[in-house]
């Protein structure tokens, strides 16, 4: 036998990569992505201030032993405690208000990094963040952040690692004119406030590193001591995307996050309701298939 | 405990309360041992919690520093923030506020905090115009803190004391200082 030609040890016969089938730019609308879902099968986690799990908003939607609450130990350490907690602000079961409304039969868990004190938090969401991804949650909320620039590596690779461990990771842009991490990053989906008021709308931005705007301004959401608030900030919008990725999950589990960023592109309102541009995927693939059916070589520009 | 207001942190205030439509207003600062804060510029018509320190628990206060995020809410029941938006002001509960970090070197030192929006609620809008107030607000209160910090020079009396104990104790020492503070005298 003729000697084969040395290849790179990491190539692979694009046989054995042979798909079932795959999903076209054409199928992505709303209806496609979340429509009839409800969530189930997904397990969301919210890395907040905690959740008030019997807050009557959420209908026992919590996983209250499944929670952990970490807070800063000594000498740059952090101390766990698996089980359940308090909500020591209102802003995270303000959070797990808006994805279980959205999302109704998901499962919430608590990740609770924010408690009574004012210091040493970066290290604390740090280890609540890699502690989802360990637990394998399939959507994860971080309305919070770090504008600390000596954490922003450290946060750089657990979101890589979010990416390739398979969890969707949702958080807030900064309201404020300052770099704050992990919002910045490619591998995450960062939502800030669009001016509308419906729940299920979002945009696609095509200014990064904030990719998507969704509702926040205004929401009504649960709070502490089983009552409700009128609230504004990009912290809001962060679950209403994450709701509807978590309806998403539902449907199609077998999306990657990269996918299933695509997929909230493909249906963000702004984008279904584009006028028709030229040299649009979908529309130049169907010119295409048409052309060669009726056996005409030229290619009909869009109108 | 002041009861005088730095001039510069009351003028950010006051603006931010005009600019915002506000009924109210207050700059807190964290407390030394970062577990309080405090009132440091109330405007005109609160000045009475100058000083006054409020809880990081219960309080939009406390939620806006360790957050590190903007807070603009319509209230819709009497215990939702009692240490601070409750308490405030004489105790009348208002009916929206507006709390936002005031940021000095990627760390949150300090919160602005409007209360009693005109329109009822405030808009994104309140919260950027008062957000870039409170950037000034951080820088006045970073430099505050410095001036502060700074050891306090001894006066004449307690320098005495001073060196007739380093005399008693090291009386090397002291004979070694003695040229020195001869010579800044003779200097001074």
């Amino acid at each position: 036998m003729a000697d084969e030609p040395l290849r790179p040890a990491w190539t692979r016969e694009s046989s054995v990569l042979r798909l079932p089938g795959a999903v076209t730019l054409d199928d992505l609308s709303p209806t496609w992505a979340w429509g009839g879902a409800t969530g189930a099968g997904v397990r969301v986690a919210i890395i907040d201030s905690g959740i008030e799990a019997d807050h009557p908003a959420l209908e026992g939607c919590v996983e209250v032993d499944r929670g952990v609450a970490i807070s800063a130990g000594p000498e740059d350490t952090v101390l766990e405690e698996v089980g359940p907690h308090e909500d020591d602000f209102g802003h995270g079961t303000a959070c797990a208000s808006i994805i279980h409304s959205l999302a109704p039969e998901a499962r919430i868990t608590s990740v609770k990094v924010l408690g009574k004190q004012l210091g040493g938090k970066a290290i604390v969401f740090l280890r609540g963040l890699e502690w989802a991804i360990e637990e394998g949650f399939d959507v994860i909320n971080l309305s919070l952040g770090t504008n600390r620039k000596q954490w922003a590596l450290a946060f750089y690779e657990m979101c890589d690692r979010a990416y390739f461990s398979n969890s969707f990771l949702v958080t807030a842009a900064n309201n404020v004119l300052t770099p704050s991490y992990p919002s910045l990053y490619a591998s995450v989906a960062s939502v800030a406030c669009h001016t509308g008021s419906d729940p299920y709308r979002f945009h696609y931005n095509p200014e990064p590193p904030t990719e998507f705007l969704a509702r926040g301004i205004d929401v009504d959401v649960a709070w502490v001591g089983g009552g409700r608030m009128l609230s504004t900030g990009n912290s809001y919008a962060a679950p209403h995307l994450a709701g509807l990725a978590t309806l998403i999950r539902s449907k199609h589990p077998e999306l990657r996050p990269f996918q299933l960023k695509t997929v909230l592109w493909a249906t963000a309102a702004n984008v279904q309701e584009a006028p028709q541009a030229a040299g649009r995927l979908s529309r130049v693939i169907r010119h295409r298939t048409l052309t060669t059916r009726s056996s005409r070589l030229q290619l009909r520009t869009e109108a | 405990m002041s009861d005088n207001p730095d001039p510069v942190l009351q003028a950010v205030l006051d603006a931010a309360v005009s600019v915002a439509q506000a009924g109210r207003g207050w700059i807190l600062v964290r407390t030394p041992q970062a577990e309080a804060l405090e009132v440091v510029a109330a405007s005109s018509v609160a000045s009475t919690e100058l000083g006054t320190t409020v809880a990081v628990d219960g309080s939009a206060a406390g939620y806006v520093a360790s957050l590190g995020q903007p807070l603009a809410a319509a209230l819709r029941s009497a215990d939702q923030f009692p240490n601070d938006v409750a308490s405030l002001g004489g105790g009348e509960r208002p009916g929206s506020v507006l709390c936002v970090p005031c940021e000095h070197e990627d760390a949150q030192i300090g919160v602005l905090q409007l209360v009693d929006a005109a329109g009822g609620t405030f808009s994104f809008d309140d919260v950027e115009l008062v957000t870039l107030l409170s950037g000034i607000a951080g820088a006045a209160i970073a430099a505050r803190s410095a001036a502060t910090d700074r050891v306090a020079v001894p006066g004449p009396a307690e320098l005495g004391a001073s060196l007739a104990r380093l005399a008693g104790v090291d009386p090397a020492g002291y004979r070694a200082l003695a040229p020195l503070l001869a010579a800044l005298l003779a200097d001074g």
